[in-house]
């Protein structure tokens, strides 16, 4: 059974490139646009891992990972944030609201994936 | 030489001061007033100073003159002495020597028969005892020793043939063919002192045929010793060998045989070392201290005394001595003498001035001074007596003065609190309504007026707003504000049309202009108004008012002004200060805006930026399958000028954020060694890819250290970024170094180096100095911008050093422990700078 990566991303360009970049590597990508198809798409999708934009319109990427960090059948999902707020504290926030690791923009494809391989690993163990 | 004080006006009108005027002059009678002791001081030290010098000369010269003196007449007297003791040896010498001479010159015989003497012989002893009367017995005796021929001036001369001389020293000496002296000895028959004298008889010179004695009288040497006198009691006197008497003036010394031989000065004489003549002191035969000279006769070893009472011969030289203390003393009493008359003339009138201006300054204005001493102290106790009598008529006018210029004080003294405590108030109060209240306060109350109302013209409705009022009725404030005053038909309205103070004395005397009216029914008559104008713009203005008629003063008016002045300044700085805060808080709203809007924008640019540099490394790293060959290039500078895009958004945020005050320190404790190794790790093969050497030294143990580890980092990459950045060959060294209590860091390089004419301008957004190095090292042109800011937030300094075509270092110092209070210095130094 493949890995499945539910990625939440508004822009479609940013979309193609995780998915380009996933796939390649044999992930099935799962993607979803705003903050609240993010947490039907992780009940319904169960996936293995979420890439978390945090500026989505309707709720906002922080709120979609607090919702799915409070849900005891999801929590164990690892949530890795992207953002694109350099603003120093943001990955403070980030990790509390429940991420599990964060990434911000523009972030090298390959920097991604090791987070992911990583991530991955982690939880199977 | 008259000292009188008396007081000027001891008349009978004023018995007070005339009684204490005669109490000082009693007091003066009896003696110097208390305290006047202490003041003599300088005559007692000029007295003794004068007395000192006087008699220490004077005993000087004495007592150098005495020792001279006691020398010298030591001196003559000795050798007067000597040459009375010389005189007399040498004539007893030349008389017994005489005598000698004779027997000599008789001693040869006329003629010899066999060798004896013949009868004739005895003609040439007649002829001796002739020719020397002192010869009393003339013998010759032969060569045997028996006596041949006598003569004898008292007895027949008969030979005494039987006596055998030939063992007696006289015959024996002679014999030998010496001259022989014998001693003295006193005959039975006689009391003259003899002695004997024999010569060889010698008829051919060296054969002796027999020896010629003679007793001989030397009686001669008591006439000698008789004629010496020496001062009134001197006297010399003859010892023999032995020490017998020969010769005294005292006869009867001599006829006792006296043996002297125990007197010290004729004991003495035995020391083979006393010489043939000498000097002394010893005592004499009486007992008395005596000089005593002396002179050896050697051929008949007799003695010459000179003696001399001691204190007769020296009586001269003490009455020398006396002489020079009785002058000594003749001038010391009129050293005193000279000194108490200058103490009269000099010192009592000084002492009466002093006493004088002691009664002035005690307040006795009525002190004068009577001196008759006709010299110059005279007419300085006239200039006194003038200058009591000025005094006494200044002092007179004075208090009079005194509390006209009180009272003038005390009302200065009221305005000038009055207008400091108004300027304080506009100085230190931005509140307008505030400072004019006060100034209206203080106006009227100093002024004494009755009302006072200040007014702000109102330029649009031109009209006087009331703005500040003290001691109004409510009714005639409320009036006041609902029909302002305009500038034609009010007083305050001329007066600023005017731009004079207006002073009315009387109001209900004055017709117009007709805003009098409500004045007047509010009881003011005397009414003032004065303009506040202000480069020829009328501010406003100061109405007073006093239920009284009769206006205000020229004084008072200009103290007025004042105020108005006050006023003028006051509202003019509250104008200011209101357009100031206007224009600054726009300004500030303008900063943030922008700050905002940077801050918004490299945002909004990360979503872009992330899919082009996204795709660009997916097409690089091959996701996309093998990239075209002839893509490779495009791609590549794709992805380089993207990075440099996204490098610029980085800074330009930063900058925002640092601008705007939304960039705080993460302040944690943090390690110098870490930040070096991770910018080893970063920066070395970054270095090693354009074939750079770079190195890495720490100098000193830095311990922990306290600031934001993540911004230092950042700014050493920077640093160290551009050192590679403009280094074409050669190397980059960074060095870390303890200073007290900062940490030090310095990237030196061998690149290019900066103009010194662009070293001032690096740290400037896009100062990045010549624009065609600029273009081959591509950056920002913000880094330098961003590290300084970083630095300066730590409270650290960052500069640089360069020589163009040599290479730069640059330095940065932060706080080892960034602290409280230099977070505070870095504040303050960046909001000067924005």
């Amino acid at each position: 059974m493949s890995v499945r990566i539910l990625h939440v991303e508004d822009n479609a360009a940013n979309r193609m490139i995780v998915r380009d970049l996933l796939e390649f590597q044999g992930y099935e990508v799962v993607e979803v646009f705003d903050g609240e198809e993010a947490l039907a798409a992780a009940e319904r999708e169960r996936p293995d891992l979420i890439l978390m934009d945090i500026q989505l319109p309707r709720i906002s990427g922080l709120e979609a990972t607090r919702r799915i960090k409070a849900r005891p059948d999801l929590r164990s999902i690892p949530i890795v944030a992207v953002t694109s707020f350099a603003l120093s504290g943001d990955d403070q926030k980030a990790s509390a609201a429940g991420c599990d690791a964060y990434i911000a923009k523009p972030y090298r494809p390959r920097d991604l994936l090791q987070i992911v391989q990583k991530l991955l690993a982690a939880k199977q163990n | 030489m008259a000292v009188v004080m008396t007081n000027a006006e001891s008349g009978a009108t004023e018995p007070a001061p005339a009684g204490a005027g005669l109490n000082q002059q009693s007091a003066q009678a009896t003696g110097p007033a208390p305290g006047l002791d202490r003041r003599h001081g300088i005559i007692r030290r000029y007295f003794l100073i004068f007395a000192t010098l006087v008699s220490g000369s004077l005993a000087a010269s004495l007592f150098v003159e005495l020792a001279f003196r006691f020398e010298e007449a030591q001196q003559t007297l000795e050798t007067t002495h000597r040459q009375m003791a010389e005189l007399a040896a040498l004539r007893i010498q030349n008389y017994v020597g005489d005598i000698a001479d004779a027997l000599r010159i008789a001693a040869p015989p006329r003629s010899l028969n066999n060798g004896r003497l013949t009868n004739d012989y005895l003609f040439n002893l007649r002829t001796l005892l002739k020719n020397a009367p002192a010869v009393r017995d003339v013998f010759a005796v032969g060569l045997d020793g028996r006596e041949q021929y006598r003569e004898s001036r008292i007895a027949a001369s008969i030979p005494d043939t039987a006596a055998d001389h030939s063992h007696e020293p006289f015959f024996t000496a002679a014999r030998a063919g010496e001259t022989y002296y014998g001693p003295v000895s006193f005959p039975r028959d006689s009391l003259e002192p003899r002695i004997v004298i024999s010569v060889p008889i010698e008829p051919f010179a060296g054969e002796v045929a027999g020896v010629l004695a003679a007793e001989v009288n030397v009686r001669y040497v008591w006439d000698v010793v008789q004629n010496i006198h020496i001062g009134k009691s001197g006297y010399a006197y003859v010892v023999s060998n032995d020490g017998t008497l020969i010769a005294h003036p005292e006869l009867h010394l001599v006829l006792q045989h006296k043996d002297l031989s125990d007197l010290p000065q004729v004991a003495q004489l035995r020391n083979a070392d006393s010489g043939e003549a000498g000097t002394g002191q010893f005592t004499s035969l009486s007992g008395e201290r005596v000089l005593v000279a002396y002179q050896r006769i050697p051929s008949i070893g007799w003695t010459v005394l000179v003696e001399q009472p001691l204190m007769e011969a020296y009586a001269p030289v003490l009455l020398s001595l006396g002489r020079i203390a009785g002058i000594l003393l003749a001038l010391f009493v009129l050293a005193v003498v000279a000194v108490v008359r200058l103490r009269r003339r000099v010192v009592k009138p000084i002492e009466a001035l002093r006493q004088g201006a002691g009664r002035l300054e005690s307040g006795d204005l009525d002190a004068r001074l009577h001196l008759k001493t006709g010299d110059e102290f005279e007419d300085l106790a006239e200039d006194f007596n003038r200058m009591a009598a000025r005094l006494q008529e200044a002092h007179a006018g004075l208090e009079q003065k005194v509390a006209e210029r009180t009272q003038a004080l005390e009302q200065s003294l009221d305005e000038v609190k009055a207008l400091s405590d108004t300027l304080q108030t506009v100085g230190a109060s931005l509140d307008l309504q505030n400072v004019l209240q006060t100034i209206v306060v203080h106006a009227t109350e100093i002024s004494g007026s009755d009302g006072g109302v200040i007014y702000e013209f109102d330029e649009a409705a031109q009209v006087f707003r009331f703005r500040a009022g003290h001691l109004l009725r409510p009714e005639f404030v409320t009036r006041l504000v609902a029909e302002p005053p305009t500038l034609i038909d009010s007083i305050i309205g001329r007066a600023a049309v005017l731009g004079e103070p207006q002073n009315i004395p009387d109001t209900a005397a004055a017709a117009s202009p007709p805003t009098n009216t409500p004045v007047l029914a509010e009881g003011y008559r005397s009414t003032l108004a004065i303009p506040m104008i202000r480069s020829k713009r009328v501010l406003g203005g100061i109405v007073l008012g006093r239920k009284s008629a009769g206006g205000y003063s020229a004084k008072e008016i200009e103290l007025l002004r004042t105020f108005a002045n006050g006023c003028t300044i006051a509202i003019e700085h509250a104008r200011l200060f209101y357009e100031v805060g206007q224009k600054n808080q726009a300004l500030q709203l303008a900063n943030q805006h922008k700050s905002q809007f940077l801050a918004n924008m490299s945002h909004e640019l990360r979503t872009p930026m992330n899919a082009i540099l996204g795709f660009t490394d997916l097409m690089l790293d091959g996701i996309y399958g093998d990239l075209d060959p002839r893509l490779k290039k495009p791609v590549d500078q794709l992805q380089m000028n993207g990075q440099h895009l996204l490098r610029l958004i980085n800074d330009v945020l930063d900058l925002s954020k640092i601008e705007a005050g939304r960039l705080d320190l993460d302040l944690a404790e943090y390690n110098v060694d870490e930040i070096v190794e991770a910018l080893q790790a970063t920066a070395y093969p970054l270095a090693q890819a354009k074939g750079l050497a770079f190195r890495v030294s720490a100098g000193g143990r830095i311990g922990n250290c306290y600031g934001d580890s993540k911004r230092i980092y950042q700014i050493l990459l920077n640093l160290t970024g551009n050192a590679i950045k403009f280094t074409r060959h050669g190397g980059i060294n960074v060095a870390v170094e303890p200073s007290n209590g900062d940490v030090h860091y310095m990237v030196r390089d061998t690149g290019v180096g900066i103009p010194p004419e662009e070293l001032g301008s690096i740290f400037e957004e896009f100062g990045r100095g010549d624009p065609a190095i600029a273009k081959e090292f591509a950056g920002t042109g913000l880094g330098l911008t961003i590290a300084k800011r970083f630095v300066s937030m730590h409270g650290g300094r960052i500069w640089a050093e360069s020589t163009f075509n040599v290479g730069s270092t640059f330095h940065v110092v932060v706080p080892r422990r960034v602290t409280a209070s230099s977070l505070m210095d870095a504040t303050v130094t960046t909001a000067r700078k924005q």
